[in-house]
């Protein structure tokens, strides 16, 4: 598509499994991700769902070129983040950064807020020192903190504190791309809201493109445009937040909706749950054709012979990739 | 007579920024075969209310300052510690959250699930290894005969907490204690846990106490609920209750709080400030300062749990005064 | 936990001070009492050898008084004299002063090898880490002594040689003194700089996972400032607690060189010496071994406990809420 502002394209990330001393030899491959194809437009927000194992983490932190693909291609605005290296690279990240999981381990402890503000300011600009203070001071103020607190240090901050911090850090390069991973899976559930809260307003604000990656269903719905579902390494649906959270057309979306608890005692007892046997599978070894087919009470034959294409039943921007879409979603 | 009756349970912890209540004056019942849900955040104390009943609470800097825990005739809190290993682990059992570390990486999965019966001398080795074998089939572990044999690190962490689950079940307690058993799982294989314990309970007529900070998951598998908040209980009541018609605003500022529950596109409500600092007592009750129906009286007076009908309690002075309007 | 708000806008001049984990790590020291003990004898130690030879005479250490040989502690010699009559109290002040000076000096030098070698090693991991380990370990499998005996006795012939030659020239300048303690440092240095790269690379290896490196590397900082500025600072803890424990390991060991006769060469006395020389005359003059064996028992003992302590101080599982 020619409109879209980041393009993945068909991007695999492979680790191979080495055995040996010292001469190692390579006895098989993690595929964490295995062929994923994304387009997003200006300012749009995905939210990328999936549980453990899926790669959703390894696919936010490949297409950051934090960890290189071992194929495929990312293309932000006019630039191809693959082809990047070296100095070229690091200057280039101004534009894309990451929000981490966890608010403990992604603050140094041993630096102030304003150090890492100010470092984070000045990794790809020239501040003169006279106006440091004033631009970490809005900048904190931008993610809701107190600008008087910037000499203290991230212990001395909660849990939701210090993911507003994080925030801080991402936004202080002026990026154009924003990966979220997890970033408010260890947090309370009333803090939960307001760091959401932040980040959309953000989003808006600042014309963001953001990838939303969680395992938590309702929490994406929230804040994205979009939804992609990710099972071992691929992509098995994608299309409108709300067509996606309530009318799921893949198997695998579905067991995921109908495992989300709903605080609502009377549906919760009443309501039928769709339970996967086993535990989701290890990308080491994954099943032939559709991943999916070994825990899918749908599987037939041909399941197993080829990953399925994707496939749109009435909306064309929603698809899933599963060849009895069409007889199992009448 | 309700098999596990907790009268007043207050619990510090004496550290150098001061006393923290982690535990402030809690009192509940639970009935035999019930299944009673403890909800809150962190630093509500809920984990430390059922830890301080098995005496698993470290001492210092943690003290048990008053209360009783009368379970069927013995006050847990004022036994002698050998009455009280009797009943931990064979007549009250525990899971915790993170089965990544709840099992000895050392000692294979039949040795651990074997243990608690010897232990309360309860089978002998032979007998106990069968018992093990047909808990683990029991608890929906494929090839149990072949993997029983198995050590903790060649399972998965849903089938870890599924293992968890067999070792605490396996000397048929009265009461399995669920410490946020599902929180380090996938949505998934939480589903799966959760029937799973489901159905233990109906088999053996366990009683279940679940701790947990997901709503959700109470909603579907709770009789009956505490809010917990700041140490103390805030709201007690059937789920039902509860749920629709909560009383306590910080019941019904959580319930409005979940994303799930909130329509896509609008800003999702919020708890204003933050958690209480558990070092500080506050004059009046813990949550005013984020309530938006706070009063003076709020602030000077402690509410206390009364009955609002409907086996329904809640502390809240204005609830209590005057039924609060929706 | 503080009850900072996340509310309105304030003015930037009333800026509050934060507390580093340096800060909770020091009054945690202070509470124990066993390091305190320790500090304030090192201190006392370090203060009497070094300062306190100022109000000696000059040859505190080397007047030897033969008739006065052998004398017991007592009015006028008040730790007693050795074989050949000088002043245990003055010998034992100076072999302090050498022992501390080789525990400090010999352990800066493994520092400063050691930080770097594993620092790179951790950093970087993959070829270059299992080729420097490999190196490491297999200088580890050389047994110390045999290399240091080799290392002393063909040093010993190169001052030898060196002397010959500026004596040959009428030059009265000696190496032999100095070379080898000068040796000695190397010896220990190389040999200590091992451990040293193994726990810095190891704690390298586990800061480099931890997220806020990839956040480091994710905003596009340079390489050495991602070393110097996140990875060291949070190295620093180990590496402290490791060092104060290295010192009396190197004072151990050049005590053990020295009663070999490998070490510091009389007349200059280290407590090594001086425990070799009581050794041989435990009989007769049981004060010759007694002091300086448990000024070095007392001292290695402060050491350790000051280690003890600062391990526990910087704990990190106790600097995190």
């Amino acid at each position: 598509m020619s409109d879209a502002y980041l393009q993945i394209n068909n991007l695999k990330t492979h680790f191979p499994v080495e055995k040996g001393i010292l001469f190692r030899k390579v006895t098989g491959t993690v595929k964490a991700v295995d062929g994923v194809s994304l387009s997003l437009a200006k300012g749009e927000v995905l939210g990328l769902v999936g549980e453990s194992g899926c790669g959703k983490s390894t696919l936010g932190r490949t297409v950051l070129q934090l960890i290189k693909p071992t194929e495929g291609t990312v293309t932000l605005g006019s630039q191809t983040l693959t082809d990047l290296d070296g100095k070229k690279l690091r200057s280039a990240r101004a534009d894309f950064q990451m929000i981490f999981q966890d608010p403990y381990a992604s603050l140094n402890p041993r630096m102030t807020v304003y150090s890492m503000l100010a470092e984070a300011i000045q990794a790809h600009r020239k501040v003169p020192k006279a106006d440091l203070a004033r631009a970490v001071g809005s900048l904190m103020e931008k993610v809701g903190l107190a600008a008087r607190f910037m000499r203290k240090y991230p212990h001395e901050f909660s849990g939701g504190q210090r993911q507003r911090i994080a925030i801080a850090r991402a936004l202080a390069v002026e990026p154009e791309l924003i990966i979220a991973d997890e970033p408010v899976s260890a947090l309370d559930v009333s803090i939960q809201a307001q760091i959401l809260n932040l980040l959309s307003d953000l989003t808006r604000e600042m014309e963001l493109t953001m990838i939303f990656i969680s395992h938590d269903l309702s929490v994406v719905k929230h804040i994205s445009d979009r939804i992609a579902v990710m099972y071992l390494g691929r992509i098995v649906e994608i299309g409108p937040a709300k067509e996606v959270f309530e009318h799921p057309q893949h198997p695998y979306t579905k067991a995921l909706c109908s495992a989300v608890p709903m605080p609502d005692p009377d549906s919760e007892r009443t309501r039928k749950r769709i339970l996967l046997p086993g535990d989701p599978p290890s990308p080491l070894s994954p099943p032939s054709g559709c991943t999916f087919h070994p825990r899918c009470s749908h599987a037939e034959e041909r399941c197993q012979a080829a990953w399925p294409s994707f496939e749109s039943l009435k909306n064309d921007t929603h698809e899933a990739a599963c060849v009895r879409l069409a007889e199992l979603n009448q | 007579m309700p098999l596990l009756d907790v009268n007043d349970l207050t619990t510090y912890f004496h550290t150098r920024n001061g006393v923290v209540r982690a535990v402030d004056g809690v009192s509940f019942q639970l009935e035999k075969g019930e299944t009673l849900g403890i909800v809150g955040e962190s630093g509500s104390g809920k984990s430390v209310t059922c830890m301080s009943m098995l005496g698993l609470i470290p001492q210092p800097p943690g003290r048990i300052e008053k209360g009783t825990a009368n379970f069927d005739g013995t006050d847990l809190l004022h036994c002698s510690q050998k009455e009280l290993q009797t009943i931990r682990g064979r007549r009250i059992a525990m899971i915790f959250q993170d089965p990544m570390t709840s099992l000895n990486p050392y000692l294979r999965i039949e040795d651990q699930l074997i243990e608690p019966l010897l232990i309360h001398g309860l089978a002998d080795k032979v007998s106990a290894k069968k018992q093990a074998l047909a808990m683990l089939d029991a608890v929906g572990i494929q090839d149990a005969a072949s993997r029983i044999r198995g050590y903790p690190h060649e399972f998965s962490g849903g089938m870890r907490q599924r293992v968890m689950i067999a070792m605490a079940l396996i000397t048929k307690p009265d009461v399995l204690i669920a410490d946020e058993p599902t929180t380090a799982l996938d949505v998934t294989v939480q589903a799966q846990i959760l029937e799973l314990i489901k159905k233990e309970q109906q088999e053996l007529g366990t009683a279940v106490i679940l701790i947990t900070h997901d709503l959700g998951v109470v909603s579907g598998f709770c009789d009956r609920i505490n809010v917990m908040y700041g140490g103390k209980i805030v709201e007690s009541g059937p789920t039902k209750e509860i749920f629709y018609n909560p009383q306590h605003p910080y019941n019904r500022a959580l319930q409005n709080s979940i994303p799930a529950l909130q329509a896509k596109g609008k800003e999702l409500y919020t708890i204003p400030g933050m958690p209480p600092d558990m070092s500080k007592q506050s004059a009046g009750c813990s949550f005013a300062p984020r309530c938006e129906h706070t009063t003076d009286l709020c602030t000077s007076k402690p509410p206390e749990l009364q009955d609002i009908g409907q086996e329904h309690t809640t502390a809240c002075l204005r609830v209590q005064g005057e039924n609060l309007k929706p | 936990m503080s009850d900072i708000p996340t509310t309105k806008p304030s003015a930037i001049d009333t800026v509050e001070k934060g507390e580093s984990l340096w800060v909770g790590a020091w009054y945690r020291l202070r509470k124990n009492k066993m390091a305190l003990a320790g500090g304030v004898f090192i201190l006392l130690l370090a203060g009497l050898s070094f300062i306190g030879p100022f109000f000696l005479e000059s040859d505190y250490y080397t007047n030897t008084v033969l008739e006065d040989k052998l004398t017991a502690p007592g009015t006028e010699y008040t730790l007693g004299t050795d074989h050949l009559g000088r002043d245990q109290l003055g010998r034992i002040i100076k072999g302090g002063q050498i022992s501390l000076l080789v525990g400090l000096v010999a352990t800066f030098v493994s520092l400063t090898i050691g930080i770097g070698y594993g620092t790179i090693s951790g950093y970087f991991g993959g070829k270059i880490d299992s080729v420097m380990m490999r190196l490491v370990d297999i200088l580890y499998s050389l047994p110390f002594v045999i290399f240091v005996i080799l290392l002393m006795v063909f040093a010993k012939d190169l001052g030898d040689s060196i002397d010959e030659w500026f004596r040959a020239r009428g030059s009265e300048f000696s190496i032999s003194g100095q070379w080898n303690m000068l040796l000695l440092f190397v010896a220990i240095g190389a040999v200590e700089w091992l451990t040293m790269a193994r726990i810095v690379r190891g704690q390298v290896m586990s800061l480099r996972r931890q997220e806020f490196i990839e956040a480091c590397i994710s905003l596009g900082l340079p390489t050495r400032r991602i070393i110097f500025r996140h990875m060291v600072p949070n190295v620093l803890g180990p590496v402290i607690v490791y060092t104060t424990l290295t010192i009396p390991a190197v004072m151990l060991l050049e005590a053990f060189l020295s009663f070999l006769g490998l070490g510091v060469q009389p007349p200059t006395p280290s407590w090594g010496l001086l425990i070799k020389d009581g050794a041989d005359r435990m009989r007769e003059a049981w004060w010759m071994l007694v002091f300086p064996g448990a000024l070095f028992a007392i001292t290695l003992f402060s050491f350790n406990f000051v280690g003890d302590g600062l391990r526990d101080a910087l704990d990190p599982k106790t600097s995190k809420d």
